[in-house]
């Protein structure tokens, strides 16, 4: 092999490695969504990105706020994972609805409740570099 | 003897200073008697606390008046007084209480007949929906219609049975975003 194409096939060979490190540096780890349920209580959580691109249509998560011309506010947050069990609860706990507002395409929700009622419980609204794209 | 007879006065002196007392009680006792005899009861000194402007003659109610007024000292009535704000303060319902010690609709005002006649159909809705086992885009549509018409705390009175049926996997939404 003449050596002017030889260096080039090592050239490119590093520039491949160079680009797949570079691509893979950032990767993000999206989880999908999840749903626990229990005797005693409810639990959801999952990524807004990562049941945006899972692979399976039925994944999805999410929380609402609504008000209303009375001046009353209602805040749900609802999911269906890969399996298409869904869960669901609702609120009109002024924090909680405040919490519940704050969700952007890139946040991670959790949402809790008891597992006999519909009333959420706890609202978490995240974002990090991990479970964003 | 003769200075014995100067000390010791006569029976004359003696006799003189009798009547110079008794006259007069004789008669002041006679002007007494006269006037309690002949003026009315009514007209003399009324006992305290009744009027003495009653017709005289008249039958009059007999009334037992009662011992004044009790005073009380000024620890006891500041001890009266802590007293009544503790039992004023145990009877009335506390801000604090739990939530399922008070009655939730007894706060809120009473619905309109407007809003009575929507709370029906948002009930209607979600019955309809939990009777079939789904719950579309068209029922979350007249939910919120109807929605709008009531207190927030009904709306989620009316909804939670439909949460609950989601949540047991009875119901399924069949929609896309919020079910509400």
């Amino acid at each position: 092999m003449h050596p002017i194409t030889r260096l080039s096939c090592i050239g490119l060979a590093a520039a491949a490695c160079v680009a797949t490190s570079l691509a893979t540096a950032g990767q993000s780890d999206l989880e999908g969504v999840q749903i626990y349920k229990s005797a005693s209580y409810n639990y959801i959580e999952g990524a807004m990105a990562g049941a945006r691109f899972s692979r399976d249509t039925s994944q999805n998560i999410g929380c609402s706020t609504q008000a209303f011309q009375g001046g009353g506010q209602l805040a749900e947050c609802y999911a269906t994972d890969a399996n298409g069990v869904q869960a669901w609860c609702v609120t009109t706990d002024p924090s909680l609805v405040a919490v519940a507002g704050r969700v952007t395409s890139t946040s991670v929700i959790i949402a809790q409740w008891y597992a006999t009622g519909a009333n959420c419980e706890f609202i978490s609204v995240d974002a990090n570099s991990k479970d964003t794209l | 003897v003769s200075q014995a007879q100067q000390r010791t006065p006569g029976k004359g002196s003696v006799l003189r200073l009798v009547l110079a007392i008794a006259l007069p009680c004789v008669v002041v006792g006679t002007a007494f008697g006269y006037w309690a005899g002949h003026v009315p009861a009514a007209r003399r000194s009324p006992p305290p606390g009744e009027s003495a402007s009653e017709p005289a003659g008249e039958p009059r109610n007999v009334v037992v008046v009662g011992p004044s007024t009790a005073r009380l000292a000024d620890e006891d009535r500041s001890a009266m007084r802590a007293l009544v704000r503790e039992e004023l303060a145990a009877a009335k319902p506390r801000a604090d209480a739990p939530r399922a010690d008070r009655d939730p609709t007894s706060a809120e005002p009473p619905l309109t007949d407007a809003q009575l006649q929507a709370f029906d159909r948002a009930r209607a809705t979600v019955d309809s929906g939990i009777a079939h086992g789904t719950w579309t885009s068209e029922n979350r549509a007249q939910l919120r219609m109807t929605m709008a018409q009531l207190p927030v705390e009904r709306t989620l009175e009316i909804v939670r049975p439909l949460v609950i049926a989601v949540n047991e996997g009875k119901v399924h939404w069949e929609g896309h975003g919020p079910p509400l």
